[in-house]
């Protein structure tokens, strides 16, 4: 039979497949944009949270007021100055503060009272103020925990001094896992998943877009290719892209910000690999709903990239977000990622949890590549 | 045939060293298509398309046979472009069917369009590529493979003088050779239909005159060709014309019919640009009535 006869399927579509796939890594070689995201946002990233943001508290700034500074009070505030929490300016007045309270050059505003003294030695009762800013929440929170916590150990060690009861229980921390409580610690492996999404979803919602912009999509519409063929051959270059860029994560992670790393590298891939098919998945809807690279990105940015920041765990708690938000995060893929992810830094390789997150992982992709292929081929018609 | 009267355009070829001389290297190298009387290699029958309310094509119906050159003439927006789009797969078709090479567009979609090479009307190659890597690729995408392939670009690059420019991305190159290279990557695979859509809306006279050489010796060897077109000399070239109006063919025939449909005593040589006024006029004037 004439070659130019030869039936579309077959020997020809592994043929036709390979150039799609060759055309498609070339143009991912060619494309800084995607050279930048893979490899150079992730070294600033890792730096970002391995340096730059710290959740630890260490060293808030605050100011301490001494409304009538005795043995007692000089003795408890003290205790402030040298706790490694804060950083601590002493005065002796509440007003010289207020400003920088409301600038937030100050965090809190510590005092103590007048009365301190003979409150104490009345009631056994210290009654201190703590001034915080309510608009930092967090912050405040942190500012007034700790100074309780300064002033309840000050006033245990008082009381055993003065021969008085001494704390009946002994409370003695112990964290596990990440025991430094080094927060770069969890915020390296969970901004692995954030290069991930980049990868995985901005860059891909943009390349379909792209051939339509262009106008080669009609070319490639003329020819046999068919849709799945066509989001398949975009696919497999980011999955490979993703992974190479994963690995540098991991290789930055572990030699240059010392996280531990106690899982196994194999179950380290085999997460990454499964998060990249729920986010190529989106990334190859997102492209194949839109047409146009703008709305292309504006789309991946909110359907995948605030999420994996905002509801994945990375940054903040999923179990104090009010329940609507909770269910909310169940479809972002990567809840699933980050908790896995920390674990094979932390803690080591925990198969029933690692499982139950690919499981949910590959589901919510499988969903996503299906409606992908199905708008695609709308599209076509 | 008779000598036609010299055009501007021929006179202007004529200093600039006349044209390639109409001969095509391409059609020279290309396999003739054989099975003449087969049937229709592009048939439509009854082609519609609406968009919401709006019809943009009604009830477009014709057939053409191999080695024939047919072209779709009409103002823009008036349903030319859906037709055309529906004959080669970039648009579905409400009612109706289209088929090329045999094979029905909406069943057997890969196989008919593995048939049918397309060139669009807005430069639709991979600009970040170079020259020779849209050729590999197209050449790839229609199943050509090993030292077929190597072997079909080399021709493409030899016939169309696109060596200097190989490794060029198509981007850069000048409007005359991206077209070139677009017809090139449409004919790799040789396919039994052409679809041209406005192919030298843009290009200066003697690369159009070099494309018309290719396509006419294509056609030549049974390549059957679809043109758009809003040239009304490039019109001349077609066997026959559909004239699209309105979402509708309001005239089918040889552009000498179509002349003489409209011949009277007020001008009795009509060229095609009368035909195709009087005649959408004519259909402007049934429309009221």
């Amino acid at each position: 039979m004439r070659r130019w006869l030869a039936s579309p399927f077959g020997g020809s579509r592994a043929m036709r497949f390979f150039a799609l796939v060759r055309k498609e890594t070339l143009q991912v070689m060619r494309d800084p944009s995607s050279i930048m995201i893979a490899f150079v946002l992730p070294v600033i990233l890792l730096f970002i949270f391995g340096y730059g943001v710290s959740l630890d508290a260490v060293s808030t700034r605050i100011s301490l007021v001494d409304e009538n500074p005795t043995q007692l009070s000089k003795d408890l505030a003290a205790s402030f100055i040298h706790s490694r929490y804060f950083a601590v300016t002493v005065g002796s007045d509440r007003r010289q503060f207020e400003d920088a309270l409301i600038a937030g050059r100050t965090r809190g505003i510590v005092v103590i009272p007048a009365t301190f003294t003979a409150d104490f030695a009345a009631a056994d009762s210290p009654g201190i103020q703590v001034i915080v800013d309510g608009a930092d929440t967090n912050t405040a929170n942190f500012v007034q925990n700790y100074a309780a916590g300064v002033v309840n150990a000050w006033a245990a060690g008082r009381r055993a001094e003065f021969g008085g009861a001494a704390p009946t229980i002994d409370v003695q921390q112990r964290v596990w896992f990440n025991a430094a409580l080094a927060s770069r610690n969890f915020l390296v492996p969970g901004s692995i998943a954030i290069v991930m999404t980049l990868i995985g979803t901005m860059l891909t919602s943009l390349v379909v877009a792209r051939e339509w912009e262009r106008g080669t999509m009609e070319a490639i519409m003329a020819t046999p290719v068919t849709a799945v063929e066509l989001l398949a051959s975009k696919v497999l270059p980011y999955f490979v892209l993703g992974m190479t860029s994963a690995t540098l994560c991991l290789a930055l992670a572990v030699w240059l910000f010392g996280v531990p790393f106690r899982g196994s590298v194999g179950a380290f891939y085999l997460l990454t690999a499964s998060f990249l098919v729920p986010a190529l998945g989106l990334g190859m809807l997102i492209s194949a709903a839109t047409k146009n690279q703008f709305l292309a990105s504006q789309a991946a940015l909110i359907s995948a990239f605030m999420p994996s920041f905002l509801l994945s765990g990375f940054l903040f708690e999923i179990d104090s977000m009010p329940t609507v938000i909770q269910w909310l995060t169940l479809i972002v893929p990567a809840r699933y990622l980050i908790p896995s992810l920390q674990s094979v830094f932390l803690a080591g390789d925990v198969w029933p949890l690692f499982l139950q997150d690919i499981a949910a992982m590959l589901a919510i992709g499988a969903v996503f590549l299906l409606g992908a292929a199905r708008t695609t081929r709308k599209r076509i018609a | 045939m008779a000598a036609t009267r010299p055009r501007f355009e021929d006179a202007f070829i004529d200093m600039l060293g006349g044209g390639p001389g109409g001969r095509s290297k391409l059609a020279e190298a290309s396999r003739t298509i054989n099975g003449a009387g087969a049937g229709a290699v592009i048939e439509a029958a009854g082609l519609t398309k609406q968009f919401g309310d709006f019809t943009a094509a009604s009830g477009i119906t014709f057939s053409v046979s191999r080695g024939e050159i047919f072209g779709l003439l009409g103002p823009n927006g008036t349903g030319k472009s859906t037709t055309f789009k529906m004959l080669c797969g970039l648009l579905r078709p409400t009612t109706g069917t289209g088929r090329v090479a045999g094979f029905d567009l909406r069943r057997d979609g890969a196989k008919a369009r593995n048939r049918l090479g397309y060139m669009a009307q807005k430069f639709s190659l991979y600009g970040d590529l170079t020259a020779l890597q849209n050729l590999a690729f197209f050449a790839g995408v229609y199943g050509l493979e090993g030292a077929d392939r190597r072997k079909r670009v080399a021709l493409m690059i030899e016939v169309f003088d696109l060596a200097d420019y190989a490794s060029m991305p198509a981007s850069q190159l000048p409007l005359g050779l991206k077209q070139r290279l677009a017809l090139a990557c449409a004919v790799m695979h040789e396919p039994d239909a052409l679809f041209l859509d406005e192919p030298t809306s843009g290009v200066d006279p003697i690369t159009r005159r070099e494309f018309w050489a290719h396509i006419n010796g294509l056609v030549g060897k049974g390549v059957t060709v679809l043109v758009t077109t809003h040239f009304m000399d490039e019109a001349e070239y077609c066997d026959r014309i559909s004239l699209i109006y309105r979402g509708k063919s309001i005239a089918l025939g040889s552009p000498d019919e179509l002349k003489a449909r409209v011949a009277g005593p007020a001008n009795p040589d009509p060229t095609i640009e009368d035909a195709f006024i009087a005649l959408v006029e004519r259909s402007e004037r049934e429309a009221a009535a």
